[in-house]
């Protein structure tokens, strides 16, 4: 195999006879030549170069400016989000109709890791609401917060659009509509998982047509975009209204549940079931992140610079396919946290996937987890759709964004 | 001004002239040029010791090219049989009117298009067997609109050069190599702006200097001047041409004549998907050819002091103009 090395020019050269190898076992391996003297020979019109900047030579290892800054940020991002993950966590299992306070429930958890050092809940039932109900649904609603939100982000940078989001585009719908198929035709083969398998293939198709059709040369146009969401949802509602109608009663219970999107009844058969697929989604995703990086140039500049384009957009489909319906099969259509969350991030810490990707998981852990809070807590004694809560932020915030990008000739950061 | 290039008029004549740096391909494929010391008569006296590839040159091995290239888009056909090498340290000027197919063979060359017809090589190899991997450490390319969809800085943009050479030793140089890059491009103040809040001719900068930071044996540049004033025009061709006296080979899309005469060692004139003219720009360049395939009454002439040749569009100044009468 032939042997590659870079072609560098004096001035730029580490020198010190410092000679650099080829990365191929190439016997014939050709080492970067480093001239003892720099600059020497034709400079083509030096005299007129101006700045000087050709004739002077670079001091090798010299830092780049601003990575400090943004260093610090991306730290001080993480540790806040995890933070306050950790603290709306023990905040939320504790607050509902039954009060737990914050000391009971880490006496709680404590005990359970067979440390009595704290005084559990007083209340005879807390212990159970608390272990029972509220656990699986807070850890449900962290789990399906990151998987949204890297679910975003994926797609985003698959799209080269920043609007682009699962719900928007009309993946969830079509991971509800195999999630709804499941329900009424009342399949069970694969037991808990049925669901979560039908919404993937849902969502699977659902995001090769949005992406087939809406992407010209590499990027999308937020017209396109939106106008695809526009038909996919529709298709997709039209078939969940034929779903219903073919549904019996309680099937269309079910199927209203999908549409509004709610963490409740959750069980901890369905954090087991969600739990790794979302941890490894959300994982797998942040290997990506350098060559996501890459495809915001385009597809073409990202191949020229080494980014095999076809499969990455192909892995990425499916991981957009799995978050999503991972999410969808256990609590319907959440929609915008994708939008919202990346979106945030970027503005903190910038567009890079390295640190985009694990902030907005986290992130979106963090936003699902206070909706679903407000959910619970905002009306006394009742559980609202925090679907619909989302939707009623997001919505707004997504026409604030679409505004934002025709206004501007700048960025959408 | 003097002529900005300083070469041997042989040099032109071949694919790489005699004078033409010492270059070095294993297989004739692209690996590592060394700087060239036009002083020195020859590779002998490089520092490293061992049997280097350069040091039985091969002046002017084929980096990359195409055989009977044909190509339809759209059901038209928009290259004919199209043959082209481009040579170690050589700069080829692509030039042609609109449509005449140059993108399009620069696509085919960077490997975005495949042949219906022909092939294209890299080295002596057909570029379909090469790796997406290996091609970004063979060739670099600046395609002609520089977008990104989300604000990276610019400088993160030039860094993206250097994707290709990462868990590599280079990757140590990223750094000093980034910083060159953006000091040859005069992109340097504009390092910590947003790249989408940059104007055309900044953005066009900041991706050349991107391509230049790959550091590979083969630039392709589409266009790279079409957005810039003349200090810019002359400063990315005249860094270019550095580039091609280290041994790089340089195809370039260009839409100025003048430009292409001064800067290029060949011109590679296309019309109709087919190439009408190769050769050194002296030769290409005439009054009746460029007048037939541009359709438009075109003067070449000679500049007094330099010796350039400028090429002059002939403006019929009796008919536009109405304000006289």
């Amino acid at each position: 195999m032939t042997a590659y090395a870079p072609v560098r020019l004096a001035r730029a050269a580490p020198g010190d006879g410092d000679t650099l190898e080829v990365m191929a076992p190439d016997p014939n391996g050709s080492p970067v030549g480093t001239d003892p003297e720099p600059g020497a020979g034709a400079r083509p019109a030096a005299e007129w170069a101006g700045a000087g900047a050709a004739s002077s030579n670079a001091p090798a290892g010299r830092a780049a400016p601003l990575a400090p800054s943004r260093a610090g940020r991306v730290a001080v991002l993480f540790a806040a989000l995890t933070v306050a993950l950790v603290a709306l966590l023990i905040l939320s299992v504790g607050l509902g109709q039954m009060g737990i306070t914050p000391a009971e429930v880490l006496g709680s958890i404590l005990r359970r890791l067979g440390l009595v050092v704290l005084p559990g809940p007083t209340h005879p039932n807390a212990e159970s609401a608390l272990w029972a109900v509220r656990m699986p649904r807070l850890l449900l609603a962290a789990l399906v917060g990151a998987a949204l939100a890297t679910g975003g982000v994926l797609m985003q940078g698959v799209f080269g659009n920043p609007l682009a989001e699962p719900g928007v585009i009309g993946v969830s719908s079509g991971a509800a509509v195999g999630a709804c198929t499941v329900i009424v035709l009342g399949l069970n083969t694969l037991g808990t998982w049925t669901a979560v398998a039908a919404a993937f293939i849902g969502g699977l198709i659902t995001t090769a047509v949005a992406y087939s059709t809406a992407r010209q040369e590499g990027r999308t146009e937020v017209v396109t975009l939106v106008l695809t969401g526009v038909a996919v949802n529709a298709v997709a509602g039209a078939i969940i209204a034929f779903l219903t109608f073919l549904g019996d009663t309680s099937a269309r219970e079910e199927i209203v549940f999908w549409q509004l999107g709610s963490l409740n009844g959750t069980r901890w058969e369905h954090v087991l079931v969600a739990a790794p697929v979302i941890v490894l989604g959300v994982a797998a995703a942040g290997l990506f992140a350098r060559r996501l990086d890459l495809l915001a140039l385009g597809e073409r500049p990202a191949r020229h610079l080494g980014v095999d384009v076809e499969r990455l957009r192909i892995v990425v489909i499916v991981g957009v396919a799995v978050l999503t319906s991972a999410a969808v099969a256990f609590c319907g259509v959440i929609a915008f946290v994708g939008l919202v969350v990346p979106h945030l991030i970027r503005m903190l810490v910038g567009p890079g996937h390295a640190a985009l990707l694990p902030a907005s998981a986290l992130g979106g852990a963090v936003l699902l987890l206070a909706a679903d809070l407000a959910a619970r807590t905002v009306v006394p004694y009742a559980d609202l759709p925090i679907g619909m809560l989302t939707a009623l932020v997001g919505g707004p915030f997504f026409f604030y964004l679409i505004r934002r990008t025709r206004r501007g000739a700048g960025g959408w950061s | 001004m003097s002529a900005p290039v300083v070469r041997d008029p042989g040099t032109s004549a071949g694919p790489a002239g005699a004078g033409r740096p010492d270059v070095a391909l294993p297989d004739a494929a692209p690996a590592a040029l060394t700087r060239p010391d036009p002083g020195l008569p020859d590779a002998g006296a490089r520092a490293p010791a061992g049997p280097y590839p350069w040091d039985a040159p091969e002046p002017g091995a084929a980096l990359i090219g195409c055989e009977g290239l044909g190509l339809r888009l759209g059901g038209r056909p928009v290259l004919v049989d199209v043959d082209l090498r481009v040579h170690a340290g050589e700069v080829v000027a692509l030039v042609g009117p609109n449509g005449a197919g140059k993108s399009t063979l620069l696509a085919a060359l960077a490997g975005d298009l495949d042949p219906e017809q022909g092939r294209v090589l890299l080295g002596e190899h057909d570029l379909r067997t090469v790796p997406v991997a290996e091609r970004a450490r063979a060739r670099a390319v600046q395609v002609q609109e520089a977008r990104l969809s989300f604000a990276f800085r610019a400088e993160e943009v030039v860094r993206m050069g250097r994707a290709p050479w990462r868990g590599t030793r280079f990757a140590d140089d990223d750094d000093a190599v980034v910083a060159d890059a953006l000091r040859t491009s005069e992109v340097e103040h504009l390092a910590g702006r947003l790249f989408p809040t940059l104007s055309g001719g900044e953005k066009a900068r900041t991706a050349f200097a991107r391509a230049v930071g790959q550091e590979t044996a083969v630039l392709m540049l589409d266009e790279p001047t079409a957005a810039l004033d003349i200090r810019h025009q002359e400063r990315l061709l005249a860094e270019v041409r550095e580039r091609a006296v280290a041994g790089v080979g340089v195809v370039v899309v260009l839409h100025d004549l003048t430009l292409a005469a001064a800067y290029a060692d060949r011109i590679v004139l296309l019309a109709d998907g087919r190439v009408r003219a190769d050769g050194p720009p002296r030769v290409v360049l005439t009054a009746d050819l460029l007048t037939e395939v541009y359709r438009y009454p075109i003067a070449v002439v000679e500049h007094g002091d330099s010796g350039a040749l400028v090429v002059l569009p002939l403006r019929d100044r009796r008919s536009p103009q109405k304000e006289e009468s």
